[in-house]
């Protein structure tokens, strides 16, 4: 988002504190443009625009630019309900009958979206498992049959060729096809549920690129997982069964038509993020909570029950689909991030503090791994711009990655008997015939079977080197990999990492008292991979149900994965946000935190308000409305009468009609002066007909004849706006708003005159 | 007579009648249950006598056999009980108590059998499968040799050679019968320590050479890409800057009185975008705006 730089003359006192998060290019302007003598205009400064630096300015009327800010990247979802007379008639007109057949409607929704999401989660389990066997197993035993002839170097060319050609394909797809499919997906569907309509999040097209880019991804190695993408697939999966139609394929299957809009997908939306969560860890119970717990601002008791059932019926579809896939006949594959179960885990009273410990060490490795990722997040965005070179980056770490987890196999030589341990894919190497290699059983499966490895593999499996070395190297990696322009979640590689370390801190506490008994290695993973992920995902809730539903413990071990994640947290957040929070920060996401900014809490709406408002009449001539239209890119104009002379923005309020609104009314003619024409037909079906895409205003031609014609916004508009005085306070406000989901609040003065108006991005600080 | 002393009637008549079965197939059932505790006793004696080397799937395959079949007796019943109607062994033995010591002991006895996997040598009807065949052919002769020969190291070297790539053919399926299993991992263990093994040990210097190249290219490409957009930045800031400084003295203000929306002198203060409540007060100027997001 672009801002006008405040004045610095009068502002220097007043500087707000800049997040280490800031965007370079964007501080780098905004100095250029402080060293530069004074503007012409004492209070005028020169705009700042972002894109410049790289593309020519689009605008050729600079004055133009400076006043109308150029249309966000993001804009709000509008999940206020407008019970206009439209919509009223249509209330009023609908039966019992048809109440309850959208009702029943609404169950059989939810229940497609697990049914379907479990669905989608099975495809991309078994294409990533299919491959992953073929890859891993060429590769074990080109490494045996190169070992005699000292060619050591051509299963390291095969394993590169398996690795970068999946990942530059999947790097290709993301890339050129949909960009809005890179990353993990769950910073998107918070923004999403949190009510920003992040652009083409929802598509159908999102989903496949989606879907195929985490199985090339996850096949070519790179250090992350299916978790995330599994949620965002839920999403899509979610708002696109919902509707009824698709816009992709340009077809409308006459249904649903009662859930077309905001307030109604959002609810689907839900669903579908948490039956994703569901099919990806099998832990339907967590992903109720990962709802709630990133969008916990809207719910009601129905909506909960519908989405638990959804995720319990997504959970137990994977399992069914599954189970018969895999030849087992009883449901034991409860989810596609499966970390086995454990039998038992007890714990000493004197563990507690280890597990306090481990918890500060993970949330100090995790707050450095968001810096540094953070970091090489705003080194790729300055210096890898091309599409190409996104691509070759995802490629080139790739083969970082394989290139040093060859070295490691070659050059340690950590050998362990063959046939205690359930390897898949032992490897000799330089090993006797009747060992295998420990550090090629870390590296030959995919980073989950790894993790699963790490907590159920018996004691004395590694050597402390080999799992030191690894919790190095995955670290770094893991750090580098998140970022790439590849579909990847980051929350199986966090847990590889706190798992491995660990490992590790068991290991070397048994090396030093080698008589204590209560260090079982795999109850140390799971409290280091509760720490890392406290660390570095600063989640909570739902985090800790996760864990406990994926790895079956019982909930006697609740307690001490509580107090690691609790710590693991609060030592964090000490240095900065979650890594989740960061992507959003970094990509100028206009999402509304819990509490409204500190700085904030001590004013009054006036303070914070936008001002002047661009209004309409009641009844307002078409050429003015196209006018505004193309001239502003707000979306909600506030409806006013009792206007002195043409000063608008004084009116007393009555409604408010939004942007959609009016281009529906403009395209579909629907001019006081043509009542005749349309006044039968007109339902609030002709709005719905146009969700989600609406037509843009831009390529919109008023025939000559018609620019005379007004339109009466009398039943159109939304009469009940969320209305606030100029003196109450900003802390009170926010909690209504963020409360009602609000996309506009109107400020009016005691004479219900307009004073200025309340989005979303005036309850965030500004930091620049 | 009413009806419910008519049903009490019947129900004491068929008590009875069912208590006379009973104690007929009684004395059945503990046949059966005598026969099951002999089979289970034999099978535990050969699976620990042949626990260590682990042999027992081949030599106890009978006598699981014949634990199967008692149990399945006692389960379901069998000839000597068909004339019995409903009731069956079942009712005597299973469920009884907490212990449940008949189907306990029976769940014990069986999960040595599946946990080292017998079946993939041997199936229900005491077949040994071809593959384990061939494998005992070839554990055989070197088990010959390794008896015969002085020198074995060098004398059965190509036996070893053989039998271990017979099992590393066995080795592609996941569940490997734990007798071959375990004979095999015994043999290597000998084998490698009384003749060591023969992985080269110094083939990794062409491999040094090549990944040392491959592992250079991602660092170039970070290098070649910083300096390229470095250099670049560097020279677009010069026209930047040119250009900022001819557009400022651009003071023009035309088109904004259009749509009666207030204009000043002042210009334009982004309203939303400071905390100065002086500015703000003042910010009824043209530039504000509505807001930045929608």
């Amino acid at each position: 988002m672009k801002y006008k730089e405040k004045i610095f003359s009068d502002s220097s006192d007043e500087e707000p504190i800049l997040t280490p998060y800031k965007d370079t290019g964007k501080s780098k302007e905004t100095s250029s443009s402080r060293e530069e003598p004074v503007a012409p205009n004492d209070d005028e400064l020169p705009i700042i625009n972002l894109q410049s630096e790289t593309e020519e300015a689009d605008d050729p009327v600079i004055v133009h630019h400076r006043h109308v800010r150029p249309a966000s990247l993001y804009e709000s979802l509008d999940y206020e309900i407008c019970e206009n007379t439209l919509w009223k008639a249509d209330y009023k007109r609908r039966s019992q009958k048809l109440i309850f057949r959208k009702d029943l409607a609404r169950w059989l929704i939810f229940l497609v979206i697990g049914i379907i999401t479990a669905l989608i989660a099975c495809t991309i389990n078994i294409a990533i498992d299919t491959f992953s066997e073929m890859k891993y197993g060429f590769l074990a035993k080109s490494v045996d049959e190169n070992l005699h002839n000292g060619n050591l170097y051509v299963p390291y060319l095969y394993w590169i060729l398996t690795s970068i050609i999946p990942v530059g394909l999947g790097a290709a797809l993301v890339t050129y096809l949909e960009p809005v499919a890179a990353g993990s997906g769950i910073p998107q569907v918070k923004c999403y549920l949190n009510g920003v309509k992040v652009p083409r999040i929802v598509r159908i097209k999102t989903l496949v690129v989606k879907a195929i880019g985490v199985v090339t991804s996850v096949i070519g190695g790179l250090a992350g997982g299916k978790e995330g993408p599994m949620i965002h697939s839920g999403a899509v999966v979610a708002a696109g069964i919902s509707q009824g139609k698709s816009t992709t394929f340009v077809k409308d299957f006459r249904v649903f038509r009662y859930f077309r809009d905001d307030h109604e997908k959002r609810d689907f939306v839900l669903g579908g993020a948490s039956a994703g969560v569901a099919s990806a860890f099998g832990a339907p119970i967590g992903g109720v909570l990962f709802s709630l717990e990133e969008a916990a601002s809207f719910w009601n008791q129905s909506l909960i029950w519908r989405i638990l059932v959804s995720s319990t019926i997504s959970s137990f579809t994977l399992n069914v689909v599954l189970s018969a896939y895999y030849g087992q006949t009883d449901f034991t594959i409860t989810g596609l991030f499966n970390l086995g179960k454990f039998d038992e885990l007890p714990y000493k009273y004197f563990e507690i503090p280890i597990f306090v410990l481990m918890g500060i060490c993970g949330g100090l490795l995790g707050a450095f791994w968001n810096t540094t990722n953070s970091r090489f997040h705003l080194f790729r965005a300055r210096y890898i711009k091309p599409g190409w070179g996104k691509i070759l980056e995802a490629m080139a770490v790739s083969l970082l990655g394989v290139s040093i987890a060859c070295t490691m196999m070659y050059v340690i030589n950590d050998c362990r008997t063959l046939g205690k341990d359930p390897t898949s894919y032992p490897v000799k190497l330089f090993c006797g015939d009747n060992e295998y290699n420990a550090v090629a059983a870390l590296w030959f499966q995919t980073p989950e079977s790894t993790a699963k490895a790490l907590f159920h593999d018996p004691p004395e499996s590694h050597q402390i080197l080999t799992v030191a070395i690894f919790v190095v190297v995955y670290y770094f990696l893991s750090c580098l990999t998140f970022g790439l322009n590849v579909s990847l979640g980051i929350f199986i590689p966090t847990v590889l990492v706190g798992a491995a370390w660990g490992r590790l801190v068991s290991m070397v506490l048994q090396h030093m008292c080698p008589t204590a008994t209560f260090l079982h290695p795999g109850k140390y993973a799971l409290i280091g991979a509760a720490a890392q992920m406290g660390g570095v995902l600063r989640m909570t809730i739902s985090l800790t149900v996760i864990l406990l539903e994926t790895t079956g413990v019982d909930s006697t071990f609740a307690f001490p994965l509580i107090i690691t994640l609790i710590t693991g947290k609060f030592v964090g957040d000490f240095f900065n946000e979650g890594i989740y929070d960061i992507v959003i920060r970094i990509n100028h996401v206009p999402i509304l935190p819990w509490e409204p900014p500190l700085k904030y809490r001590s004013l009054k709406a006036s303070n914070i308000m936008s001002s002047p408002v661009v209004c309409v009449k009641m009844r307002e001539k078409a050429n003015y409305i196209i006018d505004i239209l193309k001239r502003y890119t707000y979306n909600g104009f506030p409806v006013v009468e009792d206007v002195q002379g043409n000063d608008r923005s004084k009116g007393r309020v009555c409604g408010i009609i939004l942007r959609s609104q009016l281009t529906v009314i403009l395209k579909e003619s629907l001019y006081e002066e043509k009542k005749r024409l349309w006044q039968d037909q007109i339902s609030i079906e002709t709005f719905r007909n146009e969700y989600p895409r609406y037509p843009t205003i831009d390529k919109f031609e008023l025939h000559l004849d018609k620019h005379d014609y007004t339109v009466n916004f009398d039943i159109f508009m939304n009469p009940s706006p969320v209305r606030v005085g100029e003196d109450d306070s900003v802390a009170r406000i926010f909690q209504t708003f963020r409360a009602l989901g609000l996309r506009h609040m109107i400020v009016v003065d005691n004479e219900n005159r307009v004073r200025g108006m309340l989005t979303r991005v005036d309850f965030i600080f500004k930091e620049d | 007579m009413n009806a419910a002393a008519k049903i009490i009637a019947i129900a004491a008549l068929f008590l009875c009648a069912n208590a006379e079965v009973q104690g007929k197939k009684g004395q059945t059932c503990e046949k059966l249950l005598r026969e099951y505790a002999a089979n289970s006793s034999h099978f535990i004696q050969c699976t620990i006598d042949y626990g260590v080397p682990v042999m027992y799937c081949l030599n106890c395959a009978g006598m699981y056999q014949d634990l199967k079949t008692g149990y399945d007796n006692l389960l379901n019943g069998n000839e000597l009980l068909k004339n019995a109607t409903e009731k069956k062994c079942f009712d005597i033995y299973f469920n009884q108590d907490r212990l449940n010591i008949v189907s306990q002991s029976h769940d014990v006895l069986t999960n040595f059998w599946s946990e080292a996997f017998c079946r993939e040598c041997i199936d229900s009807n005491g077949t040994v499968s071809d593959e384990t065949k061939a494998f005992y052919q070839f554990n055989d002769k070197y088990q010959t040799c390794q008896t015969k020969s002085k020198d074995f190291c060098v004398d059965c070297k190509g036996f070893y050679v053989d039998l271990n790539n017979k099992y590393k053919d066995i080795t592609k399926n996941k569940q490997i019968c734990f007798d071959i299993q375990d004979s095999m991992n015994r043999t290597r263990t000998f084998w490698t320590q009384t003749c060591g093994h023969d992985a080269p040990k110094a083939s990794l210097v062409a491999f040094a050479a090549v990944s040392s190249t491959l592992t250079s290219i991602p660092i170039l490409f970070y290098c070649g890409f910083f300096i390229y957009y470095r250099r670049r930045e560097e020279n677009h800031q010069i026209i930047d800057a040119q250009n900022t400084e001819r557009e400022n003295p651009e003071p023009s203000h035309s088109g904004e009185r259009l749509w009666n929306v207030p204009s000043t002198s002042t210009g334009f203060i982004e309203s939303n975008s400071t905390l100065n409540l002086e500015a703000k007060s003042q910010a009824d100027d043209a530039g504000s705006d509505e807001d930045l997001l929608l």
